[in-house]
């Protein structure tokens, strides 16, 4: 058996052990044994399994796949280990006009179209980075765009928050981005899917350029790979798998740049594995910290993109220390 | 045979490549020399379709533009300078990227990569990670990368750059034995006395233009090497051998 199928296998189990733990809690205290135990369950029981705790379940590890394959996708693309989905600018596009649509007082008009007005921000930022890229076969104007991207609709959100007359749009902003799997229901899972599936089928159609980019845009150029036009393709793929997680649950930092590193750990280095196991790997860590988030009990639950960032950032720097301390050693 | 027609590219501020005309014949091992900035990279690019150029390029006839994906994968290859793989993974992995563009069976796939891995004396490396192998070992991984879609076209983009002169020595041999194979081998090289040993036929350019073009004692004269790299060489090159002392003028 090779390791790939191995991974793949264990990684599964993995997911399957802990979506079990994962449905086991909840403020009502019905845990999957109490289901296992009793032939029926009563009406109550059911809507808390079916109608909160599976959704909050699926959407934890769509969430994961997706910011683990879209993480992966950047940096396979960009031909950086540091690239992350953010780098699209589409967590703060979809942030920006959200603020915007708050700002304006259009939340009660336009609630139910917020997740749309959200994506189309995000998109309308690819758009942008896209273009200012141009038809160069150079990542780093990637990299520029996309950073000057973020850093302008970061600004211009804190100068309406700022302005805001309404004294709880910041708030219910900070809500929004903060990331967090509480309160959501299955319309958030059918809200996201869609995208998610799109974007994924996209960039896995592009695994074998992704694959190429293993050298420079020159060498997979000169081996007949359209360059500007894939590279724009695998970048609205990763906006619409970004931008799919942005309007279901906010916005989860490091899942995505810490995923292919930790499946690189383990020594799945070729593009197609580190592609796949990353979705895998970004599932167990959105998984495991939603887990945690609920086990530690600090009167009201934590959001969850921001226990991702407090984890995130240490587990990151661990990882860089010993690659350091290995090439040393080399 | 290779046949460029008024090959000219466009930079920011001048032309990186001036009306180029020239017909290579294929199983010969050509070096394109120049001082900084002469054109070497912008030629091997504008022949591998990575710039777009103006003019006519064709391989047998057949125009490069005009080829399909596959065919032009199946036809030439290129070597970029330094080109050294992003991530850690096998060598037999690098090696099929180069067959990533080729509709093969996978068997058909591990008989070319063996094959290409004993032409280039990499078998003992199999199954292992890039990041074990020196400089040397690599850059013989990556030309095999270029060779195992096996075309008739090899560009390479000064592939003995950054090597000790055992490896230098080591890439030449190979490159100018894929050429008595029948391939066209055109590499950018800095190192004259090397260029003029190894290669059948030397590509004089500077600022773009095409300077000489023909056997090495015909190319590296002392006029030509005064005018071009402005320095002056007291005794360049004749059909036997190669001795030169350079001098700046």
């Amino acid at each position: 058996m090779s390791s790939i199928v191995k991974w793949v296998l264990a990684l599964t189990l993995v997911i399957i052990a802990l979506s079990a733990w994962h449905l086991s809690q909840g403020s009502s205290g019905l845990t999957l044994w109490d289901w296992w135990r009793t032939d029926a369950l009563s009406a109550y029981q059911q809507a808390i399994l079916a109608d909160i705790r599976l959704p909050r379940l699926v959407l934890a590890v769509v969430n994961g796949a997706v910011l683990g394959l879209a993480g992966a996708a950047m940096q396979l693309l960009l031909r950086n280990p540091l690239a992350e989905p953010g780098l699209t600018g589409v967590s703060s596009g979809a942030a920006l006009t959200t603020v915007a649509v708050l700002y304006f007082g259009l939340l009660p008009t336009f609630s139910w179209l917020l997740p749309f007005i959200a994506l189309a921000g995000g998109l309308a930022a690819i758009v942008v980075v896209v273009v200012m890229a141009g038809n160069y076969a150079d990542v780093n104007r990637v990299i520029l765009a996309g950073v000057a991207i973020s850093s302008l609709a970061g600004a211009i959100m804190a100068l309406l928050l700022y302005l805001a007359p309404n004294p709880f749009a910041f708030q219910e902003w900070s809500q929004w981005t903060l990331g967090s799997l509480a309160n959501r229901g299955w319309s958030h899972v059918n809200l996201m899917l869609p995208f998610a599936l799109i974007g994924a089928v996209l960039v896995l159609t592009q695994s074998r350029f992704l694959t190429a980019l293993t050298f420079s845009e020159e060498t997979v150029v000169s081996m007949g790979y359209s360059y500007p036009a894939r590279r724009n393709l695998v970048l609205i793929a990763v906006a619409l798998l970004a931008g799919s997680s942005v309007v279901s649950v906010g916005i989860i930092g490091f899942v995505g740049l810490l995923a292919p590193h930790l499946v690189r750990l383990v020594g799945l280095n070729h593009p197609k594995q580190v592609l796949s196991m990353s979705a895998l790997a970004g599932a167990v860590l959105v998984l495991s910290i939603d887990i945690f988030v609920r086990l530690i009990s600090v009167g009201r639950e934590l959001p969850l993109g921001v226990v991702a960032a407090v984890i995130g950032a240490p587990l990151l720097i661990a990882l860089l220390v010993r690659q350091k301390s290995q090439q040393a050693v080399r | 045979m290779l046949t460029i027609e008024n090959g000219s590219l466009k930079g920011e501020t001048r032309l990186r490549l001036n009306n180029i005309t020239l017909s290579i014949d294929s199983g010969k091992l050509v070096g394109l020399i120049g001082p900084n900035g002469a054109g070497k990279s912008s030629l091997l690019k504008a022949i591998a379709g990575i710039e777009p150029a103006s003019g006519r390029f064709s391989w047998n006839q057949q125009l490069l533009s005009a080829m399909k994906d596959t065919e032009r994968a199946n036809t030439l290859s290129y070597m970029a300078q330094d080109d050294i793989p992003q991530w850690d993974m096998t060598m037999a992995d690098i090696i099929d990227i180069g067959l990533l563009k080729s509709r093969i069976s996978r068997s058909e796939r591990q008989r070319r990569i063996a094959n290409v891995c004993a032409t280039l004396n990499l078998s003992e490396f199999n199954g292992h990670s890039i990041q074990r192998l020196s400089r040397g070992e690599l850059q013989r991984v990556l030309l095999a990368r270029a060779l195992v879609a096996e075309p008739e076209l090899l560009l390479c983009d000064e592939p003995t750059n950054a090597l000790d002169i055992y490896h230098q020595l080591n890439v030449l041999q190979l490159l100018k034995k894929q050429s008595e194979q029948g391939r066209l081998v055109i590499m950018a090289i800095h190192d004259i006395p090397q260029a003029a040993e190894y290669c059948d036929e030397l590509i004089l350019l500077d600022k773009g233009e095409l300077v000489c073009h023909g056997q090495p004692f015909e190319v590296l004269t002392k006029a030509n090497l005064a005018e071009t790299f402005g320095v002056h060489a007291d005794w360049i090159c004749n059909k036997r051998g190669v001795a030169w002392q350079p001098r700046p003028l």
